[in-house]
């Protein structure tokens, strides 16, 4: 009976090829994507599941209130001191770690050579609280020792060629701690590389007590690593937390008294707990410091894999609408076929079985295809998202699981409601022609109108997406980042001596024109006349404005001719003198807030607004100070055309200086560009997705204007043989179609206004809607529509009349 | 009005050619009634696509009011077809989205006949054929008879040289056959051209000249004298 069943689905597919064809395009398209989205998915949500201890490993998250109650916000970090003093109240928790690191690179030298690693310190119990298994050492000691280091296995392939290495020794030179350590580090185990869904990566694990040789911290209200607890299996959450609350509160009394004191508001710190699993998903990061101690990198938010998979699910209902529309509009071919089925005895279910049987094997084959697509596509999706996935994630249980799913789904979506309508007919009906042609086929139209709305609403998304990242990205910053390479020092080390040198023989070498400074620090308040205001703050020396040409609007350069201008001098952006509503800012003081002290400065000059940073954020009042040595980045100016010879010369110079250091370079320019990154992905996802749509919209109106006119040949023989023009049957049979494109484009244009415009507002810098953006969308629509259309309708009206009118 | 020569028509179905029209010559005069008789495949319909300019001769000649028309291409065709040409099937071939009116109004819309004009010709045509109160229904409202009729006054409503009819009654009784036949009747007797299609002895004793095909060739011809002694 099934096999009979298979062999007639198979005959219907390969007897309406044109349409199985259109079918299996579709339905290869949408499940590609949909397994492409719910691998991504799966990956996002599976980050940090492989540890052991995980339902009961937690994060400590700190509540605490900022900026004198401005701002209020949830931290995944804490300070050095909590997990200890935690771990002694709590009986609950197991075992505790601290991390800190994730952006901590360190210089690690073998007699050979210098590495710059990715560093994390822990605690002793890293390996007791993380499921990191160990190629070489053992867990418990590795960590023991103060001058004990942990390798990941390629980091020993990096630095020695091999893993076995445990017992050699390293050395750290420019770091404080190992500057305090009097004798070298020795390497004690060799971990396995993190996994790549791991929110925890290192390249090499120092031991905390290494850190606090050269750093230690007993301040409760600091918030700026990681400290992870093991919890007793079935603890109360709740409870615990309100026992750190409690800790808190003991310990932390006068410290908090001061902090009171010295800035006039309680932090009103209290605590939670973050399971790790939604680590990655809620990095919990802090508004506008440096997350590069919390020990969690690869963030993530749970938008993006929603994105991924809204666009693939909408997709999947575009073809799946041509899949219904299709199998609908052919059914009057096959009433008849129906008809004599039910005469023959076949019930309801057997003919609804028999059209599942058809969605199913057509489902099948766009599985299978899709399979193949996917694993060519796997690099460009890899790059696309930025991620490593393999073609082989399919072959586990729980993809497996996922596959089953959707291909179930799929053909109950798109087989079970057309069966359900051609089960239906009354044999009666059929077989002596008294069944109504589907007149207008309300339905039909309808679905054709929605999908033209979503492609055309993805259209103006795509063209408003590449108006707005081209505007951000062309526009004028407010300093020239050409010819720029920024590098900088790093470690513990004589950054005053080094920069004198290093400007010395720099300005030397010929294909450098100028050396400057520029360091971003945090924010903070700036009192002017009784007024605070929330600024940014830089130091700069006196080369920088000159060579990034940020223009002074009044006063003058820092200048190393005013001995006052390092210590006294500040100048500020435009936006920092409307702010502050000075109307002669020059000479007028102004003073800053901060930890230690308000020192009283001098304004000597105003520069000209200048972007740092995303254009998501409009330029925020700044203050800028005189610095003369390179705590931060180092701009070196070169003569265009001569970036080769500027690179070699500066790679020379900062070895001979630094013959341990890690010389790294980037280019202004490319780091400004870095930032939109992410955007660009998007870009290119939101353009791949319109062109999907597109494309299935176009298949599926070619679908149905092909029905349509094999529907109405008869009609257009008729009108030919009345004289009718192949132009007029052109118009007529495309007139029909394009109307519903126009209809689609009513509906589409307000959505898509709407949303742009809200995810406009995210821009601090935007470009306006312009009406052109929604004519230009409409006009390709239509534009598609009338070749998908006339093509069809072409053939038919040149079609010879007599075929159409001779058998009846 | 219509001269062929030699006219010949062949079909090529995978490696097998069927000759449908084998060296036909024919020659019918303006205002003759000429019925076409023969068994089933003997070629009567593909006769009369080709003398209605719906098809193409594979050779021989094709005169029609005086132009040589069989080599033309497909839009000279429709230009010819145009108001000259008034054609009578016997499935009716009306469209079944347009209305009665619709329908026949058709061809004068292709005529680019002015609307008012175009409403009183519509209206005199179906007041004539007795179909007028149906005006606003659509084919499939209608009995046969009635639809047959709509298609008659869709075929004369631009006035044609030749009306061809394929089985006009072939797919209605005795009774509403014989209007339709006397409604082809009285338009002859107006001065039309018609040529018919038919199976029916009774049809065609209504022509005023009688061929007969078979297998591709006129076999015998005959002038209808009870029609010639009627006229």
């Amino acid at each position: 009976m099934l096999k009979t069943h298979l062999k007639m689905a198979w005959q219907n597919l390969w007897k309406n090829r044109f349409y199985s064809t259109i079918n299996i395009v579709g339905m290869t398209v949408a499940i590609t994507c949909l397994l492409l989205a719910v691998m991504y998915w799966d990956e996002e949500h599976g980050y940090d599941d492989f540890h052991t201890n995980n339902p009961n490993l937690y994060r400590i998250t700190t509540n605490l209130v900022e900026h004198k109650g401005a701002i209020v916000q949830t931290v995944g970090t804490t300070g050095q001191i909590q997990g200890r003093a935690f771990k002694e109240a709590v009986p609950e928790i197991r075992k505790f770690t601290r991390v800190m690191g994730g952006g901590i690179s360190s210089e690690v030298s073998t007699a050979e050579k210098t590495l710059l690693l990715n560093t994390l310190f822990v605690d002793t119990s890293f390996f007791e609280v993380f499921t990191f298994p160990l190629v070489h050492g053992t867990a418990l000691t590795a960590l023991k020792d103060v001058n004990g280091a942990v390798l990941s296995a390629s980091t020993a392939m990096r630095l020695f060629n091999s893993t076995d290495v445990v017992g050699r020794v390293l050395r750290m030179e420019s770091d404080p701690s190992y500057q305090r350590l009097e004798k070298p580090l020795v390497v004690s185990a060799i971990a396995k590389d993190p996994p790549k869904n791991s929110s925890i990566q290192f390249d090499i694990l120092l031991p905390f007590e290494f850190l606090e040789l050269a750093f230690t911290d007993t301040n409760w209200l600091n918030t700026y690593l990681g400290t992870f607890v093991v919890l007793e299996p079935a603890s109360n959450r709740e409870r615990i937390e309100q026992q750190f609350n409690r800790v808190f509160a003991t310990h932390a009394r006068d410290q908090v008294e001061q902090n009171i004191a010295r800035y006039g508001f309680d932090s009103k710190i209290n605590y939670g707990l973050q399971n790790i699993s939604d680590v990655h998903l809620e990095p919990l990061l802090s508004g506008n410091d440096f997350n590069g101690e919390s020990g969690i990198v690869d963030t993530s938010t749970p938008i993006y894999s929603i994105a991924f998979l809204v666009i693939a699910l909408l997709i999947l209902i575009l073809a799946s609408i041509n899949f219904i529309n299709i199998t609908i509009a052919t059914a009057l071919n096959r009433a008849k076929e129906i008809g004599i089925r039910k005469i023959s005895g076949s019930n309801k279910i057997q003919i609804i079985f028999q059209f599942l049987l058809e969605s199913g094997l057509l489902c099948g084959i766009s599985f299978l295809l899709s399979l193949l697509a996917i694993r060519q596509l796997i690099p460009i999706f890899n790059s696309l998202t930025a991620k490593q996935f393999a073609f082989e994630q399919f072959f586990n249980i729980e993809m497996g699981g996922y596959l089953l799913l959707i291909f179930g789904s799929v053909i109950l979506i798109t087989g079970l409601y057309p069966a359900f309508v051609l089960s239906r007919f009354q044999p009666s009906e059929v077989l002596y022609n008294k069944l109504k042609q589907i007149g207008q086929n309300v339905v039909g139209r309808g679905l054709i109108v929605f999908q033209f709305s979503l492609g055309i609403f993805l259209l103006i998304v795509a063209i408003v997406f590449h108006s707005q990242m081209d505007y951000v990205r062309t526009k004028d910053l407010g300093y020239n980042p050409a010819q720029i390479i920024t590098t900088r020092i790093s470690g513990n080390r004589d950054y005053a001596a080094i920069g004198n040198v290093l400007k010395d023989e720099l300005s030397r070498e010929p294909a450098i024109m100028s050396i400057s400074y520029i360091r971003n620090q945090s924010s903070g308040g700036v009192m002017v006349n009784n007024k605070r205001i929330e600024s940014s703050f830089k130091s700069v020396d006196d080369n920088y404005l000159p060579d990034v040409e940020i223009p002074l609007l009044v006063g003058r350069n820092f200048s190393p001719d005013f001995a006052t201008d390092l210590t006294n001098s500040v100048i500020v952006n435009e936006t920092f003198v409307n702010a502050s509503n000075l109307s002669d800012p020059v000479g007028k003081s102004i003073e800053l807030i901060e930890y230690e002290g308000k020192p009283t400065k001098t304004i000597i000059g105003v520069v000209k607004d200048f972007h740092f940073g995303s254009l998501r954020e409009s330029i925020k009042p700044m203050v800028i100070s005189m610095a003369q040595v390179p705590y931060g980045d180092i701009l070196i100016k070169f003569q265009k055309s001569k970036q080769r010879e500027a690179i070699n010369e500066l790679e020379m110079v900062y070895k001979a200086i630094m013959p341990n250091a890690v010389f790294k370079y980037d280019f202004l320019d490319e780091l400004n560009a870095k930032q939109y990154r992410q955007e660009l992905r998007w870009q290119k996802l939101v353009d791949i997705a319109t062109l999907l749509a597109i494309i299935i919209c176009c298949i599926g109106l070619l679908g149905m204007v092909h029905l349509s006119i094999n529907q109405r040949i008869k009609e257009i023989g008729i009108r030919k043989l009345l004289g009718a023009s192949v132009t007029s049957i052109v118009a007529l049979l495309s007139k029909d179609f394009i109307r519903l494109v126009l209809i689609a484009i009513v509906i589409a244009t307000p959505i898509a206004w709407y949303a742009m415009n809200r995810w406009l507002q995210g821009f601090a810098y935007r470009i306006d809607l312009q009406w052109w953006i929604f004519a230009a969308a409409g006009v390709v629509a239509v534009v598609i529509a009338m070749i998908t259309v006339s093509g069809q309708s072409l053939r038919a009206a040149m079609a010879d009349p007599v075929n159409s009118l001779r058998n009846e | 009005m219509i001269k062929t020569t030699n006219l010949c028509k062949s079909f090529r179905t995978e490696e097998v050619e069927t000759l449908a029209l084998n060296k036909v010559s024919l020659h019918v005069r303006e205002n003759e009634f000429v019925a076409i008789m023969g068994p089933s495949g003997c070629g009567k319909s593909t006769l009369l696509n080709i003398l209605g300019l719906l098809d193409r001769p594979t050779s021989g000649s094709y005169v029609f009011a005086g132009h040589e028309v069989a080599k033309f291409t497909e839009s000279q065709r429709t230009r010819i077809r145009k108001g000259n040409l008034g054609f009578v099937f016997q499935s009716f071939n009306l469209i079944d989205t347009l209305t009665v009116f619709e329908n026949v109004e058709l061809p004068l819309l292709y005529l680019k006949v002015p609307k008012s004009e175009r409403k009183d010709r519509v209206m005199e045509a179906l007041g004539r054929m007795k179909i007028g109160h149906r005006a606003k229904h659509f084919p499939q409202q209608l009995s046969g008879g009635q639809q047959q009729r709509v298609a008659i006054a869709r075929a004369v409503i631009p006035n044609p040289k030749l009306i061809l009819a394929d089985e006009p009654t072939g797919n209605l009784d005795s009774k509403n056959g014989n209007e339709v036949m006397n409604l082809l009747t009285e338009l002859y007797q107006e001065g039309a051209t018609i040529l018919m299609v038919t199976h029916s002895d009774h049809d065609a004793q209504f022509a005023h000249r009688i061929v007969n095909l078979f297998d591709g060739q006129i076999v015998t011809e005959s002038v209808n004298r009870e029609m010639t002694t009627r006229e």
